[in-house]
């Protein structure tokens, strides 16, 4: 009884948290003023020593049909950044998993949390122009929209789509060429990057890049509209397989309305008989399947890659991984919106599709604080997804 | 014959409309009349492009011509800086929350917002590269105008 308490008081804690801010009057910090100040959803700053410190906080309570529910603070996410001088910037991102986590188990709360704190980014960046930044370090893996920007303050459902999670590591350590270039009168974005993989704080849960060189290029067409498209040749460390990634992503954004869409393909660059130890490529995380990365209790922490048993008849040939999600969202009245996502997967091991349809609620009462209720349908691989209820509090600090 | 009533009300309710419009069109033409983006002499560009002001205000562009530059706002329910916002961004302030939102996650913070016009010419005067936008010509020459946004009558030299 009281650890059901204590499971409920920890998210009854982040709530009442971002109502706290919700209700806060957003401040604005004074470029005059030295020392030390803080705005909420923009973080402390002093300009003096050019240090800024930042982060978010998730709450979460899950109730998949098929297991028991879950209330977790699943993220404490903490970055800073330093600026010495207008060229140079150190950025760093440390996050901690479940600090709490419970799992409701004979009408009880038990402590199933599985901590794990993850360096997600650490870098240095030289600015030479606009056209020619260098980046040296771990990053996020330059693939679609949603992955460099996959915190949950930043997105409208509580859960990722399984191609930014499943797919291709969501890191990686190595060093990037970015910019922005004019491009038919727009401003083109583009990245250049690649990794011999010797990964930092490597996550175990994930089938690190061995090698990887990869580009990505967005271009935003008047304000409303964006595209960006993505390539990668890699190979990872649990398949030892040169691969192709090929994505084309879009958002279409205007008077709170949003349309966004990710087309993503991965092959073999010489297709070859898949099965044996290792082979194959495709699905590789064997993590929460209902999380945006983290672990708790559903899944064992299983290193590499991991293809299901192919169907009998199925042609030895190395299928590409394949598969595409959009997503809409509508202003329902201020400050309330609805979503919809629907996903189709397709992985180099089973011939069956992954369809992942998802709706929710979202109430984003300032711009750091985010409410979600969402509930997800998945068919075809109940080991990556399972239907369930999800509810979280998310606050930018 | 139309009821004296009826036309009577419907004479209202033009007048209500002609009048409602109208009232809605005076801030963007008051503020149409003057708007320009100043910097300090001698660390200011020589020339800045609208594009180019999109980009600086977007945090995508640090650089003009060759000047590190530092962009500052208005409070976002001020009427200038929601006119600026729509006119150079495309888009009112509130419609950038998401973009700030990603941008922080990546580092980077959107310009510093100055509660007034004042505090804007103050604050650029004395900021090497700092570029900031008034409603009217500044009377001093602590600052010097950059561009005029709405085509209106340029400011005495």
């Amino acid at each position: 009884m009281r650890r059901s308490q204590q499971g409920l008081g920890t998210l009854a804690g982040v709530l009442a948290l971002a109502l706290t801010f919700a209700t806060a009057q957003a401040q604005t910090a004074d470029p005059e003023a030295g020392g030390w100040q803080y705005e909420p959803g923009r973080g402390l700053r002093n300009e003096g020593l050019g240090l800024t410190l930042g982060g978010y906080v998730t709450g979460e309570l899950q109730k998949p049909s098929n297991a028991s529910g879950q209330a977790r603070i699943s993220h404490v996410s903490v970055f800073v950044w330093w600026e010495p001088t207008d060229a140079v910037k150190v950025f760093g991102e440390l996050d901690q998993e479940n600090v709490v986590a419970r799992v409701r188990e004979r009408g009880r709360y038990e402590d199933r949390a599985e901590r794990r704190a993850s360096l997600e980014r650490l870098y240095a960046t030289w600015t030479i122009d606009d056209a020619l930044v260098l980046r040296g370090g771990k990053f996020l893996t330059p693939v679609g929209r949603w992955n460099q920007r996959h915190a949950d303050p930043l997105t409208w459902t509580p859960s990722r789509p399984l191609l930014t999670r499943t797919v291709y590591p969501q890191n990686v350590t190595g060093v990037m060429a970015s910019g922005t270039v004019a491009a038919a009168g727009q401003p083109l974005e583009y990245a250049l990057y690649a990794s011999n993989g010797a990964e930092w704080a490597p996550d175990p849960r994930q089938d690190l890049f061995s090698t990887v060189r990869g580009l990505r290029a967005v271009l935003p067409v008047g304000a409303a509209w964006q595209f960006g498209v993505s390539y990668a040749r890699y190979e990872q460390r649990g398949s030892r397989e040169p691969r192709e990634l090929q994505g084309a992503d879009l958002r279409w954004a205007a008077a709170g309305w949003e349309v966004s869409a990710e087309w993503l393909r991965t092959a073999a660059v010489n297709p070859a008989p898949l099965f044996g130890p290792g082979g194959g490529g495709g699905f590789g995380f064997t993590g929460n399947p209902f999380g945006g990365g983290g672990t708790v209790t559903t899944a064992a922490v299983v290193p590499g890659p991991t293809p299901l048993p192919r169907d009998p008849g199925t042609p030895p040939l190395a299928l590409p991984t394949r598969g595409a999600w959009v997503q809409a969202v509508a202003p329902l009245w201020p400050q309330w919106f609805a979503v919809v996502r629907v996903e189709r997967v397709r992985d180099t091991s089973s011939v069956d599709e992954v369809r992942q349809d998802t709706a929710g609620l979202v109430w984003r009462p300032t711009a750091m604080v985010t409410l979600k209720l969402e509930r997800q349908h998945t068919r075809g691989r109940s080991d990556l997804a399972a239907d369930a209820w999800t509810m979280s509090a998310s606050v930018l600090f | 014959m139309p009821n004296p009533r009826a036309r009577h009300r419907l004479r209202v309710l033009v007048i209500a409309a002609a009048g409602a419009i109208t009232l809605a069109q005076l801030p963007a033409r008051a503020l149409a009349a003057t708007v320009l983006v100043i910097a300090a002499p001698g660390s200011e560009p020589a020339a800045i492009t609208s594009d180019e002001l999109a980009l600086v205000y977007r945090r995508q562009k640090t650089l003009v011509d060759g000047t590190r530059v530092q962009p500052v706002n208005l409070p976002a329910a001020h009427p200038l800086r929601r006119w600026f916002s729509q006119q150079v961004l495309g888009q009112p302030p509130e419609a950038m929350e998401g973009y700030w939102r990603d941008l922080y996650f990546n580092g980077v913070v959107p310009p510093f917002v100055l509660a007034s016009e004042e505090a804007v010419i103050r604050f650029v005067a004395t900021t090497p590269g700092a570029i900031g936008y008034v409603s009217a010509c500044p009377g001093d020459k602590r600052v010097r105008v950059l561009m005029q946004l709405d085509g209106g009558p340029p400011c005495p030299r």
